[in-house]
């Protein structure tokens, strides 16, 4: 019933979509070839495109869009963590776009549709099963899973005082579905929404927002089982591969999640003639419970709990040809398992599950990232395009997680250095053509491992779980890559580009992974 | 107009953080240690023990099992125990001497010092209540129960099969038994696996006075003497066919019961099997029969009885409680016999793994443990342990413990 009313949504939006990006017009320019350029310049080095307070959108300078693209991407290769897949291919479609009918108005807008196809898939019940919680129901089995997203988010903003004051919002609603073809089975729906009402203050040559964050999830899992003479062990993981285990022998297991989020977020810039700095932070507070259907009665597991701390500085500096840009994202997320020990009451007045105890952080994540990224473009005369360019980034990331009563633990450090040249020339005859070239190499340091076995005759989860992350995880890596667009610009500014994009990445004991894009998309 | 959003938001921003949802801090994982001493009468008061007790605590809920064992003394400290719904047994063996003082017979014989709880509820920040757990002497009747095969097999196309269960019994003294006033019987296992049994009226679920059959059988349903020498067995068998040598059946079973002492063989339309060459025993009571007396492949109780046939007759026949009962299910398959303890000679809870024991239909006196092959259709069997051998005479572990007692069998009807 949800879905049915979600897809009505969608087709609304859809149509609403496809009138505003069939409605919006580019700016009249001297050179229509360069405006593709011109967006793309816009997109890479505007704070305000990527943010989320809204608000900010009226104190800001901004571009007209639109955008439809349809996309392949594919990753295949033996790089992959223990429960993700081995092969994936996707089809996609994105638009998006933005119209700004006067000074006072920003309306933004987008929709996302794919198919994925994941082959030979293990211990995993959920679309994704990294999304945080580590409450998850596991089966050995190497199958496949077919899933599709849809998504969409809007951002809408208007100014209340007269170049003082605006308001804005920033929502978004992410639907998926999948489902693994053989027994047992699972079948995941899961749905998100978040909104962000946000206010912006003018001051000038200083501008404040605020915004607050509020999130909320849920998850429905089913396992079925079609042929019940064969029955199946089912690991019901409480992080880090520690589990408990059933043998799945009725027709279907259903597992729930349910989650929300609260949160706020400052954003802050100061501007000169040839420089501006953004600073913005966000954190968010979320939890999500989750509950079984045992016994035919709600039988509540745990708890998952999420701290997440996020900045980013953005500092640039206009040269008469260059424009300077550095980037500091710091980030932070801190998270907590608690498991809930329920018994099953049996007597004739109760009949149901009850709570006995809790077990609190029973399962611990500490995961910090910081990255700096240190681009310098060169800039047209009109300073409206970026012919070359060159990026230098360096990242430092921290993962930490613990069960400690059963002394099982991860952790380690990546160092990641990158960079990134690229080009963007025009052919003549309407011909637009970009070039990138992508390199990245990380050294894992401090790597430590530790699994306490559950079954001692049953090696099953550390071998083809625990031990195969861990190998995944403690290698150092290279990755190179590159991307060519090609592209035709109509008279009126419009252009269609063409791009193939691609990334190959190895460790140093073999493993590897291919990234293949292609795309085709409509700019305007 | 500044101000009084800027006041609004802060009054909003502190509701908000107020809000915020947080896993408990400060707290240890383990619940506190705990202190036992173990007593029966003299034993661990005034006199050491010989043989140290091994206590045995499973936790349901992590499905872990900790082992610690006494001092001489009978002390032990529990440590290190996570929080959960425990099961704790208690084994220790007694010399001849040690039975002879505690029991006031001079001509006891080695005996076995066991103590259960069932349902412990262990809480982070607090203690349980250990005092109701009590040490008692297990009595052992020379009938027992040695092999039970109950979880099938699989089929060369790879279906399932379980037409080829049996139980085996054996006579663990050197004494010839008479078997005419033994019966086998299967235990209730409403609510199915991993679910604690239901609440008959006047019982504490785990700690039952009487066990409540579904099914019982005579073994010996001819009025001639039957005995089983000392030492030997007899195999009792769903079905008492050639089932790995003819295609008819089942040639991957591991087993070929056409040599079967007995037969659980129900002559009704139904059954197109043929009534096999072993001697057929009496059905005394299964309401909602059906052609195959097969148990639940998850493990289901196995008990043996010995009672009179006016005994028989006078158990009374119950219905479970209208509120553990499923609409589906018609009202015969509720009905069980309800025999007091005292007639059950001997008990087998099977269940579908070992840590497992939150489903046990017998009070410790009788088994204080569970035995399980730890799958399904496996074509294993479990089998009692070999306590010690004399010449060709085998005496079989028995301490009213299966999960000590039992072992699991590669090979079913081998030994």
């Amino acid at each position: 019933m949800i879905l049915f009313n979600i897809r009505k949504i969608f087709i609304a939006f859809f149509c609403f979509a496809f009138a505003v990006l069939g409605s919006s017009h580019a700016k009249a320019q001297n050179n229509n070839d360069e405006l593709y350029f011109h967006r793309l310049l816009y997109k890479q080095t505007s704070f305000d495109y990527n943010s989320i307070v809204a608000s900010d959108m009226i104190y800001s300078n901004n571009q007209e869009f639109s955008d439809i693209a349809i996309k392949y991407s594919g990753e295949y290769g033996t790089y992959h963590r223990p429960q993700t897949a081995k092969n994936q291919t996707g089809y996609i479609f994105d638009a998006q776009g933005c119209v700004i009918p006067s000074e006072k108005i920003y309306m933004g807008g987008g929709f996302h549709f794919s198919q994925n196809y994941k082959n030979s898939v293990r211990f995993n019940s959920l679309i994704d099963p990294y999304r945080g919680t580590p409450y998850q129901l596991a089966d050995s089995t190497d199958s496949n899973w077919r899933i599709q997203n849809y998504s969409m988010w809007t951002k809408l903003a208007t100014e209340i005082i007269d170049k003082k004051l605006s308001a804005g919002v920033f929502l978004s609603l992410n639907v998926a579905r999948g489902a693994k073809m053989i027994d047992p089975r699972p079948k995941s729906n899961n749905n998100r929404i978040e909104a962000v009402p946000s206010l912006t203050l003018n001051l000038g040559k200083n501008r404040i927002g605020g915004a607050f964050v509020y999130e909320r999830f849920n998850e429905l899992t089913n396992f079925i089982l079609y042929n019940t003479s064969e029955t199946q062990k089912i690991y019901a993981f409480k992080g880090l591969g520690q589990y408990t285990f059933d043998i799945f022998s009725t027709t279907e297991r259903e597992r729930r999640y349910d989650g929300h989020g609260i949160g706020g977020m400052i954003s802050y810039r100061y501007r000169e003639n040839n420089f501006e700095i953004d600073i913005q932070g966000k954190y968010t507070n979320y939890g999500e419970e989750v509950s079984d259907i045992e016994n035919n009665k709600p039988r509540l597991r745990g708890k998952y709990f999420s701290d997440k701390y996020f900045a980013i500085v953005d500092f640039k500096l206009y040269g008469d040809n260059f424009l300077n840009q550095i980037k500091i994202i710091p980030d932070i997320n801190k998270e907590s398992g608690k498991e809930i020990i329920q018994i099953y009451n049996s007597s004739e007045n109760v009949n149901a599950w009850q709570t006995d105890s809790e077990a609190p952080n029973r399962w611990k994540g500490n995961k910090k990232n910081f990255k700096a990224v240190y681009s310098l473009k060169s800039l047209s005369s009109d300073k409206n395009y970026s012919p070359y360019g060159i990026e230098v980034g360096y990242q430092n990331k921290s993962f930490d997680e613990k069960y400690e009563v059963m002394d099982t633990y991860i952790n380690f450090k990546n160092n990641i250095i990158s960079l990134s040249p690229e080009m963007n020339t025009l052919l003549g005859n309407h011909l637009l053509a970009s070039f990138k070239l992508n390199g990245e190499y990380c050294i894992v340091t401090d790597f430590n491992a530790n699994y306490k076995e559950r079954e001692e005759d049953n090696p099953t989860v550390k071998e083809m779980f625990f031990d195969k992350e861990t190998d995944i995880l403690s290698q150092n890596y290279y990755s190179l890559g590159g991307a060519a667009s090609i592209g035709y610009s109509f008279d009126n500014g419009n252009s269609l580009i063409m791009n193939v994009d691609y990334k190959y990445l190895r460790t140093e004991n073999g493993f590897y992974r291919h990234y293949p894009l292609i795309s085709l998309s409509y700019n305007f | 107009m500044i101000r009084k959003v800027f006041y609004i938001l802060l009054t909003i921003s502190l509701c908000l953080f107020f809000s915020c949802q947080r896993d408990t801090e400060g707290v240890d994982s383990y619940i506190s240690p705990i202190k036992l001493h173990l007593v029966y009468k003299q034993i661990g008061e005034n006199l050491e023990y010989t043989n140290v007790p091994k206590i045995s605590l499973v936790n349901n809920t992590e499905q872990i099992t900790y082992t610690f064992y006494a001092d001489k003394k009978g002390n032990v400290i529990l440590e290190k125990l996570l929080p959960g719904e425990y099961t704790i047994n208690v084994t220790s063996s007694l010399t001849a001497q040690e039975m002879a003082l505690v029991t006031e017979n001079p001509e006891a014989q080695e005996g076995t010092l066991s103590g259960f709880l069932a349902n412990v509820k262990m809480r982070l920040g607090s203690q349980p209540d250990l005092s109701s757990l009590l040490l008692m002497v297990s009595s052992s009747n020379p009938v027992i129960i040695k092999e039970l095969y109950y979880a099938g097999s699989r089929t060369p196309s790879n279906m399932t099969y379980r037409n080829d269960g049996f139980y085996t019994i054996h006579n663990n003294s050197l004494d010839d038994v008479k078997l005419n006033d033994y019966y086998i019987a299967s235990v209730e296992n409403f609510g199915g696996k991993g679910i604690a049994g239901p609440q008959w009226p006047g019982e504490e679920t785990g700690n039952y006075k009487n066990i409540y059959a579904m099914t019982i059988w005579k073994i010996v349903s001819s009025n001639s003497s039957y005995y089983l020498k000392g030492g030997e067995d007899a195999t009792i068998a769903v079905m008492a066919a050639p089932h790995n040598k003819n295609a008819d059946y089942n040639l991957n079973s591991p087993v070929d019961l056409s040599n079967a002492d007995f037969e659980a063989y129900i002559s009704n339309p139904s059954n197109s099997y043929p009534d096999f060459q072993a001697q057929n025993m009496k059905l005394i009571f299964w309401p909602s029969f059906s052609y195959l007396w097969r148990i639940s492949v998850f493990g289901q109780g196995i008990v043996l009885i010995k009672a009179t046939e006016e005994e028989m007759n006078s158990f009374e026949t119950v219905t479970l409680p209208e509120s553990f009962q499923d609409p589906f299910e018609d009202e015969e398959y509720w009905l069980c016999k309800k025999i007091p303890n005292k007639y059950i000679v001997d008990a087998v809870d099977l269940s579908e793994n070992k840590s497992s024991t939150v489903s046990k239909r017998f009070p410790p006196v009788l088994d204080a443990g569970v035995a399980s092959v730890e799958a399904t259709y496996n074509s294993k069997s479990v089998i009692r342990k070999v306590q010690k051998q004399e010449g060709d005479f085998i005496i079989y572990q028995d301490t009213n413990n299966s999960s000590e007692d039992f072992e699991i069998n590669d090979n079913p009807l081998s030994k």
